[in-house]
């Protein structure tokens, strides 16, 4: 496992355009976090007055994930779909026989590095919107100020969107399994995360349907664990049974990958 | 025929078997067809309205005296506050006080000119679009039958109708009335949360060269001549969104002049501006499906050539016809007309299946007009959004040839064309409409025909911005190309 390991490490950054593109999860997530802070203005109606409901700062700040999603799906899919283009999965597979640990060895690379990049790009958002926001005149009054980095609230909104990056890596890695090609995997992984949350908020339909599709779609339930005003997130599922929506995605991708791995000629 | 020309076409007609025989494209533009059906019949579906105030709108403020069977009323309007676009001034004859009584009335509004009610505002006969205060007016009654004119200068006067069965009684109110309906505001309540309220609004106009002369003798008058206000009040409708209060009239009299304020509506739903304010857009809703359409359009668009780079087939196409701007226009040109014509298709059905859908739903007479495909309205946001769909096809084959990676061009597009738009709009109303406006899905506006508050760019001026985009793209990709190796 170890020498699969090392192996899987070298192929990430051995390639200029991985590293840039894992640059470009931080880099985006903290810059979207202090650009999405600039665009606040602080409420002016009273506090608790009719319609007046504060912002729910913390998930505005941490939205760089509906982009940095992108560049994570980027960098998973390449891993796996850059074997099969030229196929030097042969070469892969004959050097390394065991089918189950090449694949798991890159879930494990991988899905680290998202992690990694994703935590700092996090810490970035966080810090970085935190102080324009305050620059911008979001204090404390009312409960409208940023809320403390050691809220509780926020450490989970925080680590969630971390563990959604890389459940979504996990998911990308799954889907290039399956699927092979860079852009077809691409593709598919951006479609499913993207397409049913499009659908609820463009198609009219009742409360009901649109709860029960935002509740099994993996991109509303996995970032409804950024939300810390109830009622206000992405999904009305829990913050941490959405990320086990998503997580059962990118199980059942990674899964379904591994079975086609095993059975399927490479 | 130049050489030129007839290379083009040959380069043209090798693009086209190119991208005829390739199953991918089928695919592609069959998944733009059934999305952009799918989501605007979904939509379609999903959308329910209902009119849910009272039958008919009845409450002013009535400056008035009894007049005994046939008489004529003239006045002249020398003023007219626009208080809202269907303020409603003028003249009427009315069986009683009460709320909800017979009546026929004529009336200048600030924004729809001259128009006569009659049988409980069910029935609207208008007049001159373009007339505004100082203007004449003048009402008529013969036996049951009651006839309007208006006029310029009060000499010429111009026939607006005949009602000719109005149920007044022998002994009518006529006179003077002045109604201001609420008007409907937006605001933003948060990213994407448009809100709606209604707010009273008090009318106020400026008669003088007031007769009201009667065929019988006048009954004696009471006071000076008989003139006083009333209040008539709108019965309630059903249970539910009542109107908000209103004003009480006010009529304040120097001499012959009378200044009346009130506040209030005439008519029924769909007649005298009833229920439409703040109409939704029932024609772009039918074609919203081209923002997820968009997806199979980028995928062809940028396919389109960088499949070439992929197989390596560049090498052979560039051989076979070595100038190389000459293959981009001709793949350009293949590209866009077989997604123009898709999205055509896809538009028409859409609108086509749709609108019996939506007419179910609500969305019919009288508070919707519903129109025909080939309405000018409807033809510029069906045609147009077909064009949208296009310009999107070639921005993506103009990305495909500068990054020339397909998995690099269809992230960098679906960031700029989805990704983008949406993080602003569950963010920031500012950085919503600012989207809207300054990137190239400001395109999708053409298929707006309603101005509406939530708009962020007009129709024509959205599709020039993405029009710029795609021109300026495509110069790189030109340019680039020409340069680069293959």
């Amino acid at each position: 496992m170890r020498r699969a390991l090392h192996a899987e490490w070298t192929k990430l950054v051995s390639v200029p355009g991985q590293w840039w593109t894992l640059l470009a999860v931080t880099g985006v997530m903290a810059g979207a976090g202090a650009l999405v802070a600039v665009t606040q203005r602080p409420p002016t109606c009273p506090p608790g007055g009719p319609g007046c409901s504060a912002p729910d700062t913390t998930a505005l700040i941490l939205s760089g994930a509906y982009l940095a999603q992108l560049a994570v799906l980027a960098v998973a899919v390449t891993v796996v779909s850059s074997e099969y283009h030229p196929r030097v999965i042969l070469l892969t597979l004959a050097a390394q026989p065991g089918r189950g640990l090449v694949l798991a060895a890159k879930a494990v690379v991988g899905t680290a590095a998202v992690l990694a990049t994703a935590l700092l790009g996090v810490a970035g958002a966080l810090v970085a919107g935190r102080q324009v926001l305050l620059a911008r005149g979001f204090t404390g009054q009312g409960g409208r100020g940023p809320a403390a980095l050691s809220d509780p609230a926020v450490l989970r909104a925080a680590l969630g969107t971390v563990l959604y990056l890389g459940l979504v890596a996990v998911l990308s890695l799954g889907a290039a399994w399956i699927l092979r090609y860079q852009a077809a995997a691409a593709g598919a992984v951006a479609a499913l995360l993207y397409g049913p949350f499009l659908a609820a908020r463009l198609i009219p339909m009742p409360d009901r349907v649109m709860h029960a599709v935002q509740d099994a779609s993996p991109m509303s339930a996995g970032l409804s664990v950024q939300s810390l005003v109830p009622g206000a997130g992405t999904a009305p599922i829990g913050p941490w049974s959405g990320l086990a929506v998503l997580a059962g995605y990118a199980v059942a991708a990674l899964g379904t990958g591994w079975l086609l791995l095993v059975r399927r000629d490479s | 025929m130049t050489t030129s020309t007839t290379s083009l076409l040959r380069a043209v007609r090798a693009e086209w078997a190119k991208l005829r025989s390739v199953r991918s494209t089928g695919a592609a533009l069959l998944a733009t067809v059934a999305l952009v059906v799918l989501i605007g019949v979904l939509t379609a579906e999903g959308g329910h309205t209902s009119y849910g105030g009272p039958a008919r709108m009845d409450g002013f403020a009535f400056v008035h005296r009894p007049a005994a069977g046939d008489v004529t009323v003239t006045a002249r309007l020398t003023g007219q506050a626009d208080s809202a676009p269907w303020a409603k001034a003028g003249l009427m004859l009315r069986s009683g006080t009460a709320g909800g009584a017979p009546s026929v009335s004529l009336m200048l509004t600030p924004g729809h000119g001259v128009r006569m009610q009659a049988r409980g505002g069910t029935e609207e006969l208008t007049g001159s679009g373009r007339a505004a205060a100082p203007y004449w007016l003048r009402l008529s009654r013969s036996g049951h039958e009651v006839t309007g004119w208006e006029s310029a200068d009060g000499r010429t006067w111009r026939k607006v109708g005949t009602v000719p069965d109005t149920g007044l009684p022998a002994t009518a109110e006529a006179g003077m009335f002045v109604a201001s309906p609420e008007t409907a505001t937006s605001h933003w309540a948060g990213p994407g949360k448009v809100v709606g309220a209604a707010r009273a609004t008090t009318g106020r106009a400026v008669f003088d060269q007031v007769t009201a002369t009667s065929a019988a003798a006048a009954p004696a008058a009471s006071g000076a001549d008989g003139w006083q206000l009333t209040d008539v009040v709108q019965p309630p409708g059903p249970p539910g969104t009542q109107p908000v209060a209103a004003a009480s009239g006010t009529l304040h009299r120097t001499g012959r002049t009378f200044t009346v304020t009130g506040s209030g509506d005439l008519g029924s739903p769909g007649v005298g501006g009833v229920g439409q304010d703040g109409q939704e857009d029932t024609v772009a809703s039918t074609l919203s499906g081209v923002q997820i359409g968009l997806f199979a359009v980028i995928a062809l668009g940028v396919l389109a050539m960088t499949s070439e780079y992929r197989t390596r087939t560049i090498r052979t196409t560039f051989t076979v016809s070595p100038h190389r701007g000459r293959v981009l226009a001709a793949k350009a040109v293949v590209v866009a007309a077989g997604v123009f014509a898709a999205g055509l298709v896809a538009c028409a059905v859409s609108y086509v299946v749709s609108l019996p859908i939506q007419r179910r739903n609500g969305y019919g007479p009288p508070l919707f007009t519903q129109r025909s495909l080939t309405d000018p309205l409807v033809l510029r946001a069906v045609v147009g959004t077909a064009a949208f769909l296009a310009l999107i096809a070639l921005l993506s084959l103009a990305v495909g040839v500068i990054v020339r990676r397909t998995a690099a061009a269809v992230i960098l597009l679906f960031t700029v064309l989805v990704v983008i738009p949406l993080v602003a709009q569950v963010t920031s109303v500012g950085a919503d409409l600012w989207v809207g406006r300054t990137t190239p899905v400001a395109g999708a506006a053409i298929r707006q025909t309603q101005p509406l508050f939530e708009n962020a760019i007009g129709p024509w001026q959205g599709l020039g911005v993405l029009a710029a985009y795609t021109a300026v793209a495509l110069g790189a990709a030109f340019w680039l190309q020409r340069r680069r190796d293959a």
